[in-house]
């Protein structure tokens, strides 16, 4: 028989880390491909993505946000939302998981070189940024990009994820990290609060004229906070992931600084079954999530029709 | 013989009225298809567009349907709802439909205003397929039906041939006990009151069956099923916000697979949801692409209600739905 | 070189194909009122119109285990390949526009990464188109030759017979086709001017006989504009969200991959999906890209005329009317794809004005 694309291939699960708990908690696994020859072929590019099967339960589609290697090591982070997900996170170091991929297009980190980037990452969104922003400050790729600039949030401190990984940026001169909290923020809108010690609040009703000092953590929803960092578009590129309200506003926060949409690039999230563009699930009009994306820039997803 | 344009033109003339003192939302009729001899549903919204609905033999759809999506419509947001009613065209069994949707609360009586027509019956178009088979295919929209005594006319072309009601009446006509429609605002037609005796006839073919007889047949039918879940849709009774046979989590209760066991599984479990509430409208076995008899297992449940629990659903909209109740001489020699 | 058998002969030939070489032989057999493609071991009365399911079901079945997993002890661990037979299949009896679908699902499942399930199929089996003759056919819900096919097109088949009435006129279009040839050896003798003649009638009357126009030019265009338009909410008020028009259109191929555990065995299983299924794109999440039924109708005309081709270089319907004809609520896909032209006013052409006015 042909070679089977569907069949998985197994790997063992080499460390689990909670990254924030609750009723939606997340995970993030590494896991390591059993074969040899199967190694070599995950040698993945920024922002593809991988289906892990729980074997008797199903298949799911994950960001891989480790950075590109020849070793078979794959990292990813699930949220417990349902079937298969609830089943991945009662796995324990050593168990066997299938993993086949990687599958989709890549963020163009060659066309990258020179400029300036700015990560922005909204919730569990960070997670297929982190997959770029780990490539692109590794120590052998670190001097061939300009000024690097991190921008995250999410709704509560626990909720924040791979919070070792933000204490090192924390720590290094070569980039500049922005953190973020909303949870004081009330159903009909801002409150203006600082939401706890540590998170001062910031100018509602102008957030670009928020003071700024050495204080990097703040009180406000992830496109506000852009506001407040004001990235600067010239001769740089801005990667982007979230739920897509998220997306639409911190994609107006930067219009508003004068990006242009073919500058920001984005992932999509579409349900998706079989990877390779033939169940037809993924499709947002004749565009296939998972065959001409899942990296599309702002440009090409203003142009998609309005379905997803 | 029914006079079909009468029974038109009065269902226009009430529509027009409907719409025009705005008593009702829309209205959900019948309308012609310029491409099919089956007529088909229509939501007429405006005064203007009323002779668009016609009432006639080819009427086959249960509009009620679409009574439930409206009342499973929610208002956008900041919108207020607009609680008018909706104005329906419906035929004797359309209108039992009613009535288990009344009484299960599904649909508030004030919510629906009721165009009940006392027709004679409707054709099954499967049966029309077959019986238009000599009449060139681009003709057939052409081709018009009319009720003569205990047989039907069918004019094509200048010429016209006589057809033996059996062979072109919908198979739920003939055991049909109400001629009426149980429950109206307006009825229209003139049509006997007796009710008519059902001795189910057309199931003894079934019951006569031993077991194993019966097993073989329904593994025949049941094989050939590709749960499309069209009788599930088309079914006006069947309005869970998420069906049993969607659920995902905690986990799925029948396979995706499509096979005897998850056929059968799918078909027993759907009849008894649907015992002591199925009306017999007959929109399941119409609508079925593999032409599986779905109606039998239907009617064994209805046959089954009113010999043991002396259940009649969809005829008085007073009586509390079967299992929403107990009589304290039920027969329960199963449990005890 | 054509060549005729008649139709006395034909279980002969079926037992040569058997004997020599193991074919598996599928052909449209009517069950209960209801035509489906079934295995045969005697060839079966072949006048039919076409068949309820689409037989794309023998190339991609409606449930097909992919692989077993593999246990070790109370977890399972990893894959198994199911075992797959190799002997040659026969599809007996494919109308033109099924075979010209068999095209289209070869561009999908070839697309990029190989579908080895279907490619396993679709190379071990040989097609026989049968020429779509009166007075059974066309039915009155074809469209074929408004989409680039005829009754009598040969596109995507191994083999086109003409039914004549005691002989079949048997066309070779392929090595597949010219194999069954070599197999049947003398059962198959040489036409004459006067069938060849007669057959030229019997297709011409045939591509007449097509009622049912649409003129697609324009189509894409309309659609390219009016993804918002309002048109949308109209026709799709009455559907009801069934599936059956995408389960048995030829060219739909949308499935969903699951794992089974049953009687303590696993398998990975893939079956047919709609994407009019109101759960089809509902993420995890809750969140509903296509919240109602008109979302989701917009997506398969969509699909039909405008997506696949532009995926694909080939239109994605190949009018065989099996959506109409099976739609319980009248729903009209040639109604909808010159109404949205007429939406944005676009014209018809005169030609197939006049042809719909015949």
């Amino acid at each position: 028989m042909t070679d089977n694309v569907y069949k998985p291939t197994t790997a063992t699960i080499k460390s689990i880390q909670l990254e924030a708990g609750g009723g939606r908690p997340i995970r993030t696994f590494k896991i390591q491909v059993d074969e040899q020859e199967a190694r070599d072929q995950f040698l993945h590019k920024p922002g593809q993505f991988a289906i892990i099967s729980y074997f008797g339960s199903g298949e799911s589609v994950f960001a891989i946000n480790s950075k590109p290697n020849k070793d078979g090591i794959i990292e990813f982070s699930v949220m417990r939302v349902g079937n298969v997900t609830g089943k991945l996170h009662e796995l324990e170091e050593g168990d066997k998981v299938g993993v086949r991929g990687p599958y989709g297009n890549s963020f163009p980190v060659e066309d990258w070189k020179g400029k300036d980037i700015v990560f922005i990452g909204a919730g569990i969104g960070v997670s297929p940024v982190a997959s770029v922003y780990r490539y692109v400050l590794a120590p052998e790729n670190r001097k061939d990009y300009g000024n690097v600039t991190v921008i995250y949030g999410a709704r509560t401190p626990k909720d924040l994820v791979f919070k070792d990984e933000f204490k090192t940026f924390e720590e290094r001169d070569d980039l500049d990290l922005w953190l973020c909290i909303d949870w004081k923020f009330g159903p009909k809108g801002p409150t203006g609060e600082s939401a706890m010690k540590g998170w001062p609040a910031i100018n509602m009703q102008a957030p670009g004229e928020t003071k700024v000092d050495s204080n990097r953590k703040f009180t406000a929803f992830v496109p506000q906070l852009v506001e407040v960092v004001k990235p600067n578009p010239e001769n740089a590129v801005a990667v982007t992931c979230g739920p897509p309200i998220a997306i639409k506003f911190i994609t107006q926060a930067l219009d508003k600084l004068g990006w242009g949409a073919d500058q920001i690039y984005t992932t999509l999230e579409n349900r998706m079954k079989c990877g390779i563009g033939k169940c037809g699930r993924c499709n947002i009009g004749d565009v296939y999530v998972c065959k001409h994306g899942p990296v599309f820039t702002y440009k090409e997803v203003k142009d998609m029709v309005p379905e997803f | 013989m029914t006079d079909m344009k009468a029974l038109t033109d009065q269902i226009r003339s009430t529509a027009r009225e409907w719409l025009e003192k705005g008593e009702v939302k829309y209205i959900i009729g019948y309308e012609k298809d310029p491409n099919s001899p089956i007529a088909r549903p229509v939501f007429i919204h405006e005064p203007k567009d009323v002779d668009r609905l016609i009432i006639d033999l080819t009427c086959v759809n249960n509009l009620t349907r679409f009574l439930v999506d409206e009342m499973k419509n929610k208002p956008k947001r900041g919108e207020e709802p607009d609680l008018r009613p909706i104005g329906i065209v419906v035929k004797p069994c359309d209108s039992k439909t009613i009535v288990e949707l009344v009484k299960e609360k599904i649909v508030p009586r004030d919510r629906v205003k009721i165009i009940g027509v006392v027709s004679p019956s409707t054709i099954d178009p499967k049966k029309l397929n077959m019986a238009l088979k000599n009449i060139p295919q681009n003709k057939r929209k052409d081709v018009k039906l009319k009720e003569n005594g205990n047989d039907f006319i069918l004019e094509y072309d200048g010429e016209s041939s006589s057809i033996p009601q059996d062979d072109l009446l919908a198979d739920k006509c003939k055991v049909c006990v109400v001629h009426t429609p149980v429950i109206s605002d307006i009825t229209i037609g003139e049509g006997e009151k007796d009710w008519k005796k059902d001795n189910f006839e057309d199931i003894k073919d079934i019951e006569d069956m031993s077991p194993d007889e019966r097993w073989e047949f329904w593994k025949r039918q049941l094989d050939r099923c590709v749960r499309c879940y069209a009788c599930r849709e088309a079914c006006p009774l069947c309005y869970c916000e998420e069906c049993v046979f969607d659920r995902e989590k905690p986990y799925r209760w029948n396979e995706r697979t499509v096979g005897l066991k998850e056929n059968a599984f799918y078909h027993l479990v759907r009849a008894m949801h649907l015992a002591g509430r199925c009306v017999d409208c007959g929109e399941c076995e119409r609508v079925c692409p593999m032409d599986i008899p779905i109606r039998k297992i239907n009617r064994y449940l209805i046959k089954r209600a009113r010999e043991r629990f002396n259940v009649f659903p969809g005829i008085n909209v007073e009586e509390d739905p079967m299992f929403g109740s107990y009589d304290v001489d039920d027969p329960g020699e199963d449990i005890w | 070189m054509a060549k005729l058998i008649s139709k006395d002969k034909l279980d002969d030939l079926l037992s040569r194909l058997k004997e020599q070489e193991k074919y598996e032989v599928f052909a449209p057999v009517e069950v209960d009122g209801v035509t489906l493609y079934q295995h045969i071991n005697k060839v079966p009365s072949l006048e039919f119109t076409n068949s309820n399911k689409p037989p794309k079901d023998l190339f991609f079945p409606q449930t097909e285990t992919m692989f077993q997993l593999e246990r070790d002890d109370k977890v399972f661990v990893g894959t198994k390949d199911i075992e797959t037979s190799s002997d040659p299949i026969l599809v007996l009896g494919m109308r033109p526009c099924d075979s010209r679908a068999m095209l289209i699902l070869d561009k999908l499942f070839y697309w990029d990464y190989v579908d080895p399930y279907y490619k396993d199929r679709r190379d071990r089996t040989t097609i026989i188109s049968f020429t779509c003759t009166l007075p059974n056919m066309p039915k009155e819900s074809c469209f074929c030759t408004s989409m680039g096919g005829a009754p009598d097109s040969n596109e995507g088949a191994d083999m086109l017979w003409t039914d004549m009435g005691d002989v079949y006129y048997v066309e070779s279009l392929t090595d597949k086709g010219n194999k069954l040839l070599e197999l049947g050896g003398n059962l198959f003798t040489d036409s004459d001017q006067a069938h060849d003649s007669k057959v030229a009638e019997i297709k011409v009357n045939a591509k007449k006989a097509i009622s049912r126009k649409l003129d697609t030019n324009g189509v894409k265009e309309a659609l390219e504009k009016s993804f918002e338009s309002d048109y949308w909410d109209e026709f799709a008020a009455r559907c009801l969200g069934c599936g059956i028009c995408t389960l048995l259109c030829p060219t739909c191929h949308c499935f969903d991959i699951y794992d089974v555990i049953s009687n303590g065995e696993g398998r990975r299983e893939r079956t047919w999906d709609s994407c009019q299924y109101s759960h089809y794109t509902a993420h995890a999440s809750g969140h509903n890209p296509r919240p109602e039924k008109k979302h989701r109708q917009r997506n398969r005309i969509y699909h039909k005329f405008l997506y696949m081709e532009n995926n694909l270089d080939i239109i994605g319907c190949v009018g065989c009317g099996r959506c109409i004809s099976g739609c319980p609520v009248n729903i009209d896909i040639i109604e909808v794809a010159e109404g949205i032209k007429e939406a944005e006013g676009i014209k018809e052409a005169e030609g197939i004005k006049e042809a719909k006015n015949d």
